[in-house]
C-alpha cells in the first residue's frame, strides 16, 4: 500500500519478477508434459494400472411409468393375479436328501409328468387365468441383458451382481406359510463355492446368518442345493470381474421381494 | 545476490507447489483404472476381489412366492373316519391360501410301512414339503384322534403332535384344533378353522331368518328366532344375538334361545354388535337412525351420532367402533366419528380385519350397478379392492386371525378369499346380508 510521504520502494526487482514467471511456468508445464507423455505412450505397467476395479457400486432405479392422474374419487381397480408368461426352465425332480447328499432315492419321475413339474406349473399362488393360452413374454432369469440401453448409465452399477442376485430370485421360492411382511424381514446368508465353469459344487449347510426362520433358511438352502444337484450354471460374469467369481467362495444373501438388506447385516 | 534473494523468499511457495505437482502425478494411477477412455466407477459399496481375501457377497431380492405343499394321508384307523379327517384337513388347508394340498394319488410312500413316521425322500420326490399323518382310535364311547405334523425338511420326526378325546360326531372339530395348530406352528399365530359364520336372509316374503355355518361351509343351520323376522344376527356374550320383529311392529334385541327381548329401548332395534366390552346397537327414532353405545347388558348407553342414517355398527380389536353413515352426503364409512372412506359413492358394512400385516377395514362399497368388496387401512388409506368383474359382492366378514374374508356373490353363494381377495373358493350355496364371523 502506498502511503502518502513514503517513499515506494516495490518488494521485487523486475528481475526477480521474471525470474518468477519462468520458475511458474516450469512447474505447471513439468507435470502436464508428464501426463502427455504417459497418454501419448502408454508402457506395460501403466497397462497394469489400468486394471478395471474388480467391484462396482449396484444403484437401485425404479422405473416410473406416466399416466393419467388417478380420480381421487373414483373406487380402485383389483389386482388380478396371473400367472407368469416368461418361459420356465425345465426342472427335473431331484431325490437327493438337502441332508445327506448321498441319500438315495426312487429315480426321480419323468420330467413332463412328474407331479413336480405340474406343481411348478401352476406355481403362482392364485393366479385367475390358469389354463388360459398365453403368449410368452420376456425372458427366463427375467433381465436379458438388462434393461438399460444407456452405457453410461449401465456402467454406473454392477449389472452382474444384479443379473447374478435376478438368477438366484428366479430360483427361490418363498412358502406362502411367511407372511409377506416376514418375508421382507428375514435374510438368511449362505456360503456356495463357485467351479470355473461357474456351476455351484459346493453349499455350507449350515447358515453363515441364521433368518431366524427355519423354513425360510431351508427355502433358501433348497434353492442353492437345487442348483448344485442339477448342475446348472450361473451366469458367466463379464471379464472384467471374472476372477472375482469365477472358481471362487461366495456369500449368498437371500431376503424375500423388497426385502431389507439391512437385514443382512 | 539477486537470485539468492528471491530463492530465499519464494522457497515456501515452491515447496508447497512441489508436492502438490507429485501428489497430481500419483492420483491417476490410482483413481483412474479403466482404460478406453470410460468413465471410472463411482466407490464401491461390495466387497473387493475375492484374491485379497474377502468372499465376494451376493445379495438376493426377490423370490416367487409358492404354497407350502402339504400332503394329508389317511390315518390309521376306520376308513370312514380316515377319508373325514382328510376331507376336513384338505378344506382347511386349501380355504386357507397357505397351503397346496397334494393329490393323494401321487403318493408313494408306503404309508403301511412308514407307520407313525415318515420316510423324508419318499415325499420330496412328489414334492411334499410337509405332511399330515395321524390314526384315529375308539376310547369308551367315543374317539382318540392323534394327529402329527412332518416337515420334509426337517427329518423323520414330527414337528408338531396333537391328540383329542371326541364324541364319534365331532372328528371334524378335532381335525379343525389340529389345522389351527399347524398354522400356529408356521406362523405364530392360530388359524380360525372350526369358527362359525352367522347371517340372516329371506325365507319368505317379507320374512328373514338368522342361520349359522361353519367356516368351510359345512353345517350350515337356521337359528331360532321368536318371528319370522330377524335380523343383523352378532355374537355377543354367551351367544348370538340378533334384532327380532314382534308382531307389533316393534324391533327389539333378542339372543337366540331365549324367547325374551334381552334389551328394551325407546325405538325400533335393527342392529347390535358386540367388542371391547362394549355393545353397539342400531336404534330408529324418529324417521331416523343412530348408533347407540354401552355395556354389553345393556347398561350405560348413550348416543353416539346424531342426525342421518347411521347403520352397521362393528368394533375393533382395540374397541374403536366402526359404522356407516349418510351425514356427509352419500353413505360412508366413519371409525370414531371420523370419516374413512372417501373413494366412491356408497359404501357400507365395514368389518375390522385383525390381519397379520396390519389392521385393515373391509366394506363392501357400491360401482355402478353392482357391489364389490374394498380394504382399507384403518385411517382410510390404502385402499384395495378384493372383488371386480365377478358379480356382486357383498356383506364381508373376516376371520378372527385375519387371514380369510367371507362375503356373498351373486355368483352363487358364500365365498372365502384371504384378505386381499384371492383364492376366492365358494363355500357353501346360501346368500344373505349382514354377515359376521363369530370371533370377531
Amino acid at each position: 500500500m502506498k502511503l502518502p510521504g513514503v517513499p515506494y520502494t516495490p518488494r521485487y526487482g523486475s528481475d526477480e519478477i521474471v525470474i518468477g514467471l519462468v520458475l511458474a511456468f516450469v512447474l505447471h508445464a513439468g507435470p502436464v508434459g508428464v501426463l502427455v507423455y504417459k497418454k501419448a505412450f502408454p508402457s506395460a505397467n501403466s497397462a497394469e494400472d489400468d486394471k478395471p476395479l474388480v467391484s462396482r457400486p449396484v444403484v437401485q432405479a425404479a422405473l416410473l411409468k406416466l399416466g393419467k392422474p388417478l380420480d381421487p374419487k373414483k373406487l380402485p381397480d383389483r389386482f388380478v393375479p396371473q400367472q407368469r408368461t416368461a418361459p420356465k426352465k425345465q426342472i427335473n425332480a431331484s431325490q437327493e436328501d438337502p441332508g445327506k447328499k448321498q441319500d438315495a432315492g426312487a429315480p426321480p419321475p419323468v420330467a413332463q409328468d412328474s407331479d413336480l413339474t405340474n406343481l411348478v406349473a401352476k406355481s403362482d399362488p392364485f393366479a385367475e387365468d390358469a389354463g388360459k393360452k398365453r403368449p410368452e413374454e420376456g425372458h427366463e432369469s427375467g433381465i436379458d441383458g438388462g434393461t438399460e440401453t444407456d452405457p453410461n448409465k449401465a456402467r454406473a452399477g454392477d449389472m452382474y451382481a444384479m443379473q447374478l442376485g435376478q438368477f438366484f430370485g428366479q430360483h427361490f421360492t418363498v412358502p406362502s406359510v411367511i407372511s409377506v411382511g416376514d418375508e421382507r424381514r428375514l435374510c438368511s446368508t449362505f456360503q456356495i463355492n463357485v467351479g470355473r465353469n461357474m456351476t455351484i459344487w459346493h453349499v455350507r449347510m449350515e447358515p453363515v446368518k441364521s433368518s431366524g426362520n427355519e423354513l425360510f433358511d431351508d427355502a433358501a438352502r433348497t434353492m442353492l442345493l437345487k442348483l448344485r444337484d442339477d448342475k446348472t450354471a450361473l451366469p458367466a460374469p463379464p471379464k472384467e470381474v471374472d476372477e472375482q467369481y469365477r472358481g471362487r467362495t461366495l456369500q449368498v444373501q437371500v431376503t424375500g421381494k423388497n426385502g431389507d438388506p439391512s437385514k443382512c447385516k | 545476490m539477486q537470485v539468492t534473494r528471491f530463492a530465499f523468499r519464494t522457497l515456501p511457495v515452491v515447496v508447497a507447489l512441489g508436492a502438490a505437482a507429485v501428489l497430481t502425478l500419483a492420483m491417476p494411477a490410482v483413481a483412474q483404472p479403466t482404460g478406453g477412455g470410460s468413465a471410472a466407477p463411482a466407490a464401491s459399496a461390495l466387497p473387493t476381489a475375492n484374491n485379497s481375501g474377502a468372499v465376494t457377497t451376493v445379495l438376493v431380492q426377490g423370490g416367487s412366492r409358492s404354497l407350502f405343499k402339504i400332503a394329508v394321508a389317511p390315518p390309521v384307523g376306520d376308513s370312514t373316519i380316515a377319508n373325514q379327517v382328510v376331507e376336513t384337513a384338505t378344506r382347511d388347508f386349501t380355504l386357507s391360501s397357505m397351503f397346496q394340498v397334494l393329490d393323494p394319488k401321487s403318493f408313494t410312500a408306503n404309508l403301511a410301512q412308514e407307520g407313525a413316521s415318515i420316510e423324508p425322500s419318499s415325499w420330496r420326490n412328489i414334492g411334499a414339503e410337509g405332511v399330515v399323518k395321524g390314526n384315529v382310535t375308539p376310547r369308551g364311547s367315543g374317539l382318540h384322534v392323534e394327529l402329527r405334523l412332518y416337515v420334509v425338511s426337517r427329518g423323520s420326526d414330527a414337528v408338531l403332535k396333537k391328540e383329542y378325546d371326541v364324541a364319534s360326531t365331532s372328528v371334524r372339530s378335532a381335525v379343525h384344533q389340529f389345522d389351527n395348530e399347524v398354522v400356529k406352528y408356521f406362523t405364530g399365530t392360530a388359524g380360525s378353522f372350526g369358527g362359525r359364520l352367522v347371517f340372516s336372509a329371506t325365507t319368505g316374503r317379507g320374512q328373514k331368518g338368522i342361520f349359522a355355518v361353519e367356516s368351510d361351509g359345512q353345517g350350515l343351520a337356521r337359528l331360532q328366532a321368536v318371528s319370522n323376522v330377524a335380523l343383523a344376527p352378532a355374537a355377543g356374550p354367551g351367544g348370538i344375538y340378533y334384532a327380532g320383529g314382534l308382531p307389533d311392529g316393534s324391533y327389539q334385541l333378542f339372543k337366540v334361545g331365549n324367547p325374551a327381548a334381552v334389551l328394551k329401548h325407546a325405538g325400533l332395534v335393527f342392529g347390535v354388535a358386540f367388542g371391547g366390552n362394549k355393545m353397539a346397537l342400531v336404534i330408529s327414532q324418529n324417521g331416523q337412525s343412530d348408533i347407540w353405545s354401552g355395556a354389553p347388558d345393556g347398561s350405560g348407553l348413550t348416543k353416539v351420532t346424531s342426525g342421518g342414517l347411521n347403520t352397521h355398527p362393528a368394533f375393533g380389536p382395540g374397541g374403536q367402533l366402526a359404522y356407516v353413515s349418510n351425514q356427509g352426503g352419500n353413505p360412508q364409512i366413519f371409525v370414531d366419528g371420523k370419516r374413512v372412506s372417501f373413494r366412491g359413492t356408497y359404501n357400507m358394512a365395514p368389518v375390522f380385519c385383525n390381519d397379520p400385516e396390519g389392521q385393515k377395514i373391509m366394506f363392501m362399497g357400491r360401482d355402478g350397478a353392482t357391489w364389490d368388496i374394498f380394504s382399507a387401512d384403518l385411517g382410510g388409506g390404502n385402499m384395495k379392492r378384493l372383488t371386480q368383474d365377478q358379480g356382486s359382492n357383498t356383506y364381508p366378514a373376516c376371520s378372527p386371525d385375519g387371514r380369510m374374508v367371507a362375503f356373498f356373490s351373486t355368483r352363487g353363494g358364500l365365498f372365502l378369499s384371504n384378505a386381499q381377495g384371492q383364492n376366492q373358493q365358494k363355500i357353501a350355496s346360501v346368500t344373505g346380508e349382514s354377515l359376521r364371523w363369530e370371533g370377531n
